[in-house]
C-alpha cells in the first residue's frame, strides 16, 4: 500500500511543483547563457546592466526552487488531508501513518532533487566562471587548495573523513525531513480550527519555525558561552583552543542537533498522526 | 419503464396487483415461467426484497408456485377468467366506494358509467 | 456476526454541543435503508462516524464485526455530498486510482456506466459540468462490489432522467450480501426502493420501521409521514 500511495503521490506532486521546476530549468539556461555572454563580451556598459541582473536571477532561481518545492509539498498535503479531497483520502483502506509516511518520502525525494539541482547549478556556474575568467590553471589551483584544506582538517578529527562526510549528509537529510514534518504539523494544527484552515496553517508554521529559530539561537549562545568559559578557565593551558577542540565542539553540536531533530521530528509525526486520526473534522 | 406505484399503499400489494393484471390480460399464462426476482424488480423499478414479498404473496394465494431447482411458475390451475373477474371485483369495490364518497346515489353512479362507455365508443 | 453495521450507543459532541445522542442502529445484509431527517438532525455526522471521518465521543461502531479502520473502509463504498477529487485529474486517472486501492473495484462496470451517460473519461474533471462531476463520483462509488454502500444525497442536484438512471443503477447493484444506506431529503422519489427507513431528529432516532409497514399501518407514504413528524409550525 505504501508503494502505491507513493506512486500516486509522486505523480501528484509534479502537478504542484512541476511549473516551478520547469520555470527554474528555463531560467537556469537563460542564466548560464547570460553569464557566458557577459563574460565573453567583456563590455563595461553591458556589465553594469547584466551583473546585477544576473546576480538577482541567480538568487531568484535558488529561492524560487527551494520555496516553490516546499510550498508545493505543503499545499499538496493540505489539499489531500484537510480540504474536500480529504473525503477521498481518509476513506481509503489505509492507515494515517501510511498516508503521512508516503507523503513524507515522496516530498523528500522532490526536495532532495531540488537540493541536488541547486548544488549542480552552483557548481556549474562556478566552473563556467572560473573556466572563462581564469582558465584551466586557476581551476586546478583551486582544486589543489581544496585538497590541502581537507588534508589539514583530517588531522584534527578523530574519525575517518568518509564518516565525517556521511555524518554531514545524514544531518542534511534529517534536517530536510524535519522541515517537511514541521510543515505537515502546521497543516495538521491548522486543521483543528473550524474555518480558515489554510491561513491558520501558515500562522502555525510561522510560529513553529520562529520558535525553532529562537531555540537554536539560544542553544548556540549557551554553547558558545560555555565553550568560552571553559577556554578561559583553561587559558593557562596553551592548547586551549586547538583545532581538535574546535572540531570536537562542532561534532558535539552536530550530534546534539541531530538527536534533538530526531526527537522533535518524531514528536511532529505523532502529533500529526493523532490529529488526523482522532481530531479530523472535514467540512 | 418502471411500474406505476402509489406512495401511500404498501409497495408489495401493488406489485401483486400488477402481476395479477398481467395474468388477467394473458401476458402471463398458466404454466409460464415467472422471470427471476431481480429481473422483475429491475423492470418494476423496485427493491428485489419487495418483489420477493409480492411473489411470495402470490404463491400464498395459489397463483404461482416455486420449485427450488426449476424456478417459479404460474400455477396450472390458474384460471385466467377467475383472476380477471376477482381483480375486476376488487376494482369495482374501490370504484363504487369512491363514487359513493362523492355523494352520488346508485342511479347516478350507473348513469355516469354508462355515459362514459357511450362516449368512449364502447 | 450476521450484522453488517452495528452502531452501539453512539454519542457525538463537538465541545458542549451534542450532535448525536445514544444512537443505536443495526443494518443487515441485503437490504436498502433510508436515513431521513431534516437539516441538522445529525445524518451527515452519523455517516461520517460510520466512515471513520469522525470518532464517537462515546459508544462504538462495528462494521462486519470489526472496528472502524482500514478494513472497514475497504468494505464500505462511500458517496459524500460534496465533490472530493482533484480537478486536474481525468476520469481515467480516478478509475486507475480506485482500482489501485480497492480490490473490489470493477473497471468494466465503471466504463459501461460512463458510456451510457455519454461521459468522456479522457477529459479533465474540471471541464465537466457540476452535474456530470457528481455522476462520475456516483459511478465510481457504485462500481465497487462493496458490502455496504453509504450514499449521502445521491440524487440531490440531478435532473429527473438522470435520477431514474441513478436509482436503476442502485437497484441493479443489489446483492443479497450487501446493503445500501441512503441519506436524503428527496423521499418521494426514493421510498419505493427502500426496505426500511430511520428517522433522525435533533440527533436522536425517532422512528425505525419497514416502509410497507408504515404504509399499511399509517395509510400514508413515508414522505407524508415525514412531513407530519417533522412539521415546522
Amino acid at each position: 500500500m505504501l508503494l502505491k500511495l507513493m506512486k500516486h503521490e509522486m505523480k501528484s506532486l509534479w502537478h504542484y511543483c512541476g511549473v516551478v521546476i520547469i520555470c527554474v530549468l528555463i531560467a537556469s539556461v537563460v542564466f548560464e547563457l547570460g553569464v557566458v555572454g557577459t563574460v565573453v563580451a567583456n563590455n563595461d556598459v553591458l556589465n553594469i546592466i547584466m551583473i546585477p541582473s544576473l546576480i538577482f536571477l541567480g538568487f531568484a532561481i535558488v529561492a524560487v526552487l527551494s520555496y516553490g518545492i516546499q510550498f508545493g509539498v505543503a499545499f499538496r498535503f493540505y489539499r489531500t488531508m484537510s480540504s474536500d479531497e480529504g473525503y477521498l483520502t481518509h476513506t481509503l483502506p489505509v492507515t494515517t501513518s501510511q498516508h503521512i509516511l508516503s507523503k513524507l518520502f515522496s516530498a523528500s525525494i522532490y526536495v532532495l532533487i531540488g537540493i541536488i539541482y541547486l548544488a549542480i547549478f552552483i557548481a556549474v556556474t562556478a566552473l563556467i566562471l572560473m573556466g572563462l575568467t581564469g582558465g584551466i590553471q586557476e581551476l586546478t589551483d583551486f582544486l589543489r587548495d581544496l585538497g590541502v584544506f581537507v588534508d589539514e582538517i583530517r588531522k584534527y578529527i578523530n574519525i575517518p573523513i568518509a564518516l565525517y562526510i556521511i555524518e554531514f549528509i545524514i544531518m542534511g537529510i534529517f534536517s530536510m525531513v524535519f522541515s517537511i514534518l514541521v510543515m505537515y504539523l502546521s497543516v495538521a494544527l491548522g486543521q483543528l480550527v473550524n474555518s480558515h484552515k489554510l491561513i491558520m496553517s501558515i500562522v502555525f508554521y510561522t510560529i513553529i519555525t520562529s520558535v525553532i529559530g529562537i531555540i537554536t539561537q539560544i542553544g548556540t549562545m549557551i554553547f558558545s558561552m560555555v565553550e568560552g568559559f571553559m577556554s578561559t578557565i583553561a587559558s593557562t593551558n596553551s592548547e586551549a583552543m586547538t583545532p581538535e577542540r574546535i572540531m570536537a565542539g562542532m561534532q558535539t553540536i552536530m550530534l546534539v542537533t541531530l538527536v534533538v531533530m530526531i526527537g522533535f521530528g518524531l514528536g511532529a509525526f505523532f502529533i500529526t498522526k493523532y490529529i488526523y486520526e482522532r481530531k479530523l473534522n472535514l467540512e | 419503464m418502471a411500474w406505476k406505484i402509489d406512495n401511500d399503499r404498501p409497495v408489495y400489494l401493488q406489485l401483486m396487483e400488477h402481476i395479477k393484471i398481467k395474468i388477467a390480460t394473458g401476458e402471463l399464462s398458466a404454466g409460464d415461467r415467472v422471470p427471476p426476482v431481480r429481473v422483475l424488480a429491475a423492470e418494476a423499478g423496485v427493491n428485489p426484497n419487495t418483489m420477493q414479498k409480492a411473489l411470495q404473496g402470490l404463491e400464498r394465494e395459489g397463483l404461482m408456485y416455486s420449485n427450488r431447482t426449476e424456478g417459479r411458475f404460474i400455477s396450472a390451475e390458474t384460471n385466467v377468467t377467475q383472476v380477471s373477474s376477482s381483480y375486476a371485483r376488487e376494482l369495482t369495490v374501490d370504484y363504487y366506494g369512491n363514487m359513493k364518497g362523492l355523494g352520488l346515489n346508485n342511479k347516478e353512479i350507473v348513469k355516469t358509467l354508462e355515459d362514459y362507455i357511450e362516449e368512449s365508443g364502447g | 456476526m450476521s450484522e453488517l453495521l452495528t452502531v452501539n450507543a453512539v454519542t457525538k459532541a463537538f465541545g458542549r454541543k451534542v450532535v448525536l445522542e445514544n444512537i443505536h442502529l443495526h443494518l443487515e445484509p441485503g437490504r436498502i435503508y433510508g436515513l431521513l431527517g431534516p437539516n441538522g438532525s445529525g445524518k451527515t455526522t452519523l455517516i461520517k462516524l460510520i466512515n471513520g471521518l469522525l470518532t464517537p465521543t462515546t459508544g462504538e461502531i462495528f462494521v462486519d464485526g470489526g472496528a472502524v479502520g482500514p478494513r472497514s473502509k475497504s468494505l464500505i463504498s462511500y458517496l459524500p455530498d460534496k465533490l472530493y477529487f482533484a480537478e486536474w485529474m481525468t476520469t481515467n486517472n480516478l478509475i486507475d486510482y480506485y482500482s489501485d486501492f480497492y480490490e473490489d473495484f470493477d473497471k468494466e462496470r465503471a466504463y459501461n456506466m460512463l458510456m451510457n451517460l455519454n461521459i468522456n473519461p479522457d477529459e479533465k474533471l474540471k471541464v465537466l459540468s457540476k452535474g456530470t462531476k457528481e455522476k462520475v463520483q456516483l459511478i465510481l462509488v457504485m462500481s465497487r462490489r462493496a458490502r455496504l454502500y453509504v450514499l449521502d444525497e445521491p440524487i440531490g442536484g440531478v435532473d429527473p432522467a438522470s435520477r431514474d438512471y441513478i436509482l436503476d443503477t442502485i437497484l441493479g447493484n443489489y446483492d443479497e450480501n450487501a446493503s445500501i444506506l441512503i441519506s436524503t431529503h428527496l423521499i418521494t422519489d426514493i421510498e419505493r426502493i427502500l426496505d426500511e427507513v430511520i428517522f433522525l431528529q435533533n440527533g436522536r432516532t425517532v422512528l425505525s420501521a419497514a416502509v410497507d409497514d408504515i404504509r399499511a399501518n399509517e395509510g400514508k407514504s413515508v414522505d407524508e409521514l415525514f412531513r407530519e413528524v417533522f412539521r415546522c409550525y
